[in-house]
């Protein structure tokens, strides 16, 4: 997390949401997330099932990669910021030995009721740049003509 | 393709109606830590819980769409699916949040449900069924915490396929 707070004046259409979020995802991370999200669709875990389904593997949870984008957002939006809205829809899988990067982009920038409204986009590539999930999100930023003078 | 063809009035039938997830959702402190972890946040908010108080959290905080916890989708969905025709493979399709109050270890936080909408379309993979289910979560203080809708997608299988476990 930034030391420095971000403030809606910081920002604008176009900065980047950074840095990304960068995780060489392997199979124990399918354990954990199993067991942290209480999701045991075999899928996920299980080879051969997961093939006799027509899948290519073990594929990673969706979900997982919308907590990715959650993280991306908060460690980008420092303390005073808050997370409003995220939403993501998974276009293609992901296996474990693919490493999954989280971007994103500032796409509208407003106030409203004195509070500085960011929306972005976001979404989920591989280290060969093939997106696999994209959507959008809502932070709100502290104005900075609203700060007290110290 | 009909638009009837994959989706009987008796599925249909479930758009609206409003399920509540039996068990309640409490919010533990090891839950919220392994999350953190898993997902690779270092923030002080979800590990430390002195410095959380010092924030003005009652608790440990847990991260964005920790509440997808528990799948509560499938609740919603365990009577609507089997009534579409034919057997089908689901995969998870999209998430939707909207965040509204912080969630905090000790939090005790009901689940109410509903299917808001289902459609078929023609896809790449074949014939597919989309079901969106809305779930509101409110907390113990009767406060909306957060609204998710979870989009899961029903791809009908070939002939000759595996049955698809329920």
């Amino acid at each position: 997390m930034s030391a420095r707070p971000l403030f809606f004046e910081d920002v604008e259409v176009g900065t980047e949401i950074s840095p990304p979020v960068r995780e060489r995802i392997t199979t124990q991370h399918l354990v954990q997330w199993a067991g942290v999200a209480e999701d045991y669709t075999p899928i996920h875990y299980d080879k051969d099932w997961a093939l006799s389904q027509g899948l290519p593997g073990v594929i990673i949870h969706g979900p997982f990669k919308c907590a990715l984008l959650g993280r991306l957002l908060t460690e980008w939006m420092g303390e005073k910021g808050v997370l409003r809205r995220l939403a993501c829809s998974h276009r293609a899988m992901n296996l474990p030995g693919e490493t999954l990067v989280c971007r994103g982009r500032v796409s509208r920038t407003y106030v409203k009721d004195r509070q500085g409204y960011v929306e972005c986009e976001v979404w989920v590539e591989n280290q060969d740049g093939i997106m696999s999930a994209m959507g959008s999100a809502t932070v709100t930023l502290p104005l900075k003509s609203s700060q007290e003078r110290v | 393709m009909t638009p009837e063809e994959l989706i009987p009035s008796e599925a249909r039938a479930f758009v609206g109606r409003e399920v509540e997830v039996e068990e309640d959702l409490e919010i533990e402190k090891g839950a919220v830590r392994r999350f953190a972890r898993v997902i690779g946040a270092k923030d002080r908010l979800y590990l430390d819980e002195e410095y959380a108080r010092r924030k003005g959290y009652r608790s440990l905080v847990a991260p964005p769409t920790f509440l997808v916890n528990g799948m509560p989708w499938a609740a919603v969905l365990q009577e609507a699916v089997p009534r579409l025709r034919g057997a089908f493979t689901g995969l998870h399709g999209g998430d939707e949040w909207e965040f509204l109050e912080p969630v905090q270890a000790g939090d005790v936080i009901k689940r109410r449900g509903k299917l808001i909408d289902i459609y078929q379309k023609e896809g790449k993979t074949g014939k597919l069924v989309f079901l969106i289910t809305e779930i509101t979560f409110t907390n113990q203080r009767q406060q909306v915490a957060a609204i998710y809708r979870a989009t899961e997608v029903f791809r009908l299988q070939e002939e000759g396929q595996e049955a698809p476990y329920s």
